[in-house]
């Protein structure tokens, strides 16, 4: 009733150097209706940890049609204690099922004990966070059989007296646990407003050799107690700054399969469409070739300004 | 920086991250910052203001959640009641596994003892009518019971078959008409002249294929498949069913069974060997 003709062909599916989009459910009929021009797809693997229905049918379909990453959420890589490994064997039948290009998860943790925040909660980067980490990729790694990407989270605060900065902290998983990077530029930008250090600085101290997926997003600017604060809701359009930021990253390291999120107030396909031709041509040189790194540095001067206290 | 903070005690031999997170954990729940056994930089906005961001990611991503699982539910009470509702709901059910596909088991039955909520007494029923639609939108996927494969079957043996419910097969039954008022509420249909007393409803949700179906149930229907639910052989079931004044073991028996059949509630079923 349920067979998939076309299983062996998917392996083929490396995730190329070109946009794709994050795959919402409301646009999986769309996306096989028009089969629209994008390179690939993304899906939380936390949406599809049951066994049939709708969606899977979907997935499936459409998983016969193009690349696909899978992009968790919920395995709380940084939580001490063990991992919870039911959790890591639900994700190993979807590799299995999908065989997904990328398979990545965050630098971050949501569950202590048997709670689950359902958020991604901030790590102090510490030795003994490192060690934790490492450990949990390291598992992950083994039971997947395969390399996975770590994510630099967004963050709303910061720790006194930290042992390490979030690129010293990536590279250092990357190196111990043989783990890739996915770099997140939203987040960056993010964190880098929340916390007032230099978006640019950031990028150019992260293992660039160790980055294989890019975020983008959008984010909300929230006014509390009459403080700014940025919050990654992937509810809007790319940001002009962090299409800058990529273009400024783009320059340094060449072509990274890039993925456009958007979450919350879900836009129709086209606006994600359009989101990711933006990204396209930024992959392919984007509409000012040729931009020096002195010549970027000035760009930035004026969007980060007066940061520095 | 705000202040100094307050910090916890670090008895010697714990983890700081385990002692980090589970004042973390705290945290989310309401605690203020001075649980934590780290100080927290603030750069510009005060420290329980950023707290905030993670307590409202948590509430809201949880929340909506539940109103994704519960949509009828928050259609009745509004969307002001149910995020109140849920704030207290999530106090003391947070999800036990990171998948949320399963968040909102126990939803019905909290609202059975949320006081707020008892001027609507069908609201448990209509979630727990909501949460089998869930579990058979979500099963997962199986064939359904050729009739044919009952052929050889001799008529003597009927009442021995025991057969087994199609694994998205959810069996939900209440005072109230709860099927009437879920589908009047999804067209967006007042409920304005639907009589709530003695008007109990019954039904069977299952999905065959992609689509999740719905089939009426009789009191004596309902019973009827309950029984064969629990692994009653058809005779037993049938008896049970007899109970109602619906169900007459003579006529309902065979028009429930080729329904049953013919609608594709049925994955499999077993004959006892003869000999035993």
């Amino acid at each position: 009733m349920f067979p998939r003709p076309h299983q062996s062909f998917r392996a083929l599916d490396p995730i190329p150097a070109r946009a794709g989009i994050g795959l919402k459910g409301e646009h999986m009929d769309d996306v096989l209706d028009t089969q629209p021009a994008l390179g690939w797809f993304e899906v939380h693997p936390e949406n599809y940890m049951n066994s049939g229905g709708m969606l899977h049918d979907r997935l499936e379909k459409i998983r016969d049609l193009y690349p696909l990453s899978l992009h968790g959420v919920g395995l709380s890589l940084g939580t001490y204690g063990p991992l919870d490994r039911a959790h890591l064997l639900r994700l190993k039948e979807l590799e299995t099922r999908y065989q997904p290009g990328l398979i990545s998860e965050h630098l971050a943790w949501c569950r202590y004990k048997d709670s689950h925040f359902n958020d991604l909660l901030p790590l102090p980067l510490t030795q003994s966070a490192l060690d934790v980490m490492v450990a949990h990729v390291d598992e992950m790694q083994e039971v997947l059989g395969r390399q996975v990407l770590i994510e630099n989270p967004s963050t709303y605060i910061a720790f006194d007296g930290v042992e390490m900065s979030e690129p010293e902290f990536l590279a250092a998983l990357a190196s111990r646990s043989g783990c890739g990077l996915l770099l997140d530029i939203n987040n960056v930008y993010v964190s880098a407003q929340n916390h007032g250090f230099d978006a640019v600085d950031y990028l150019r101290r992260f293992p660039v050799a160790a980055v294989q997926e890019i975020h983008l997003a959008g984010h909300a600017l929230e006014v509390r107690d009459g403080h700014e604060i940025r919050i990654d809701d992937h509810g809007s359009k790319v940001s002009q700054e962090v299409w800058q930021l990529y273009r400024f990253y783009l320059q340094q390291a060449g072509p990274v399969p890039t993925l456009i999120e958007w979450d919350t107030n879900v836009p129709s396909l086209a606006v994600l469409q359009e989101q990711a031709a933006l990204a396209d041509v930024e992959l392919s040189g984007g509409p000012l070739i040729g931009s020096p790194h002195g010549a970027a540095d000035g760009m930035f001067a004026p969007l980060l300004g007066g940061q520095h206290g | 920086m705000d202040k100094t903070w307050q910090r916890a005690e670090n008895a010697s031999g714990n983890n700081d991250l385990e002692m980090f997170q589970a004042g973390f954990a705290r945290v989310i729940g309401g605690a203020p910052a001075y649980v934590l056994p780290l100080s927290l930089t603030s750069y510009g906005m005060p420290v329980e203001r950023r707290l905030d961001v993670y307590r409202n990611n948590v509430h809201l991503s949880l929340a909506d959640v539940l109103a994704g699982n519960f949509p009828v539910v928050k259609q009745l009470v509004g969307e002001e009641f149910f995020s109140a509702m849920a704030g207290v709901f999530l106090q003391t059910h947070l999800p036990r596994q990171a998948g949320l596909i399963g968040f909102g088991e126990t939803f019905p039955d909290f609202l059975d003892g949320f006081e707020p909520a008892h001027a609507l007494p069908y609201l448990p029923d209509v979630a727990r009518f909501e949460w089998a639609w869930i579990g058979a939108a979500k099963a997962k996927d199986a064939p359904v019971l050729d009739p044919t494969r009952l052929g050889d079957v001799t008529a003597d043996r009927i009442g021995e078959l025991r057969f087994t419910l199609h694994p998205s097969c959810r069996l939900v039954s209440s005072r109230f008409p709860i099927v009437s008022l879920w589908q009047r509420s999804i067209a967006g249909e007042d409920l304005a002249g639907l009589a709530f007393e003695d008007n109990g409803e019954a039904v069977a949700l299952f999905r065959p294929q992609l689509d999740v179906l719905q089939r009426p149930l009789t009191p004596g229907g309902f019973e009827f498949l309950k029984a064969l639910a629990d692994g009653c052989a058809l005779d037993v079931g049938a008896e049970r069913a007899a109970t109602h004044d619906d169900f007459d073991i003579e006529h309902s028996l065979e028009t429930e069974l080729v329904a049953a059949l013919g609608a594709g509630l049925f994955s499999d079923f077993k004959l006892p060997d003869a000999a035993n």
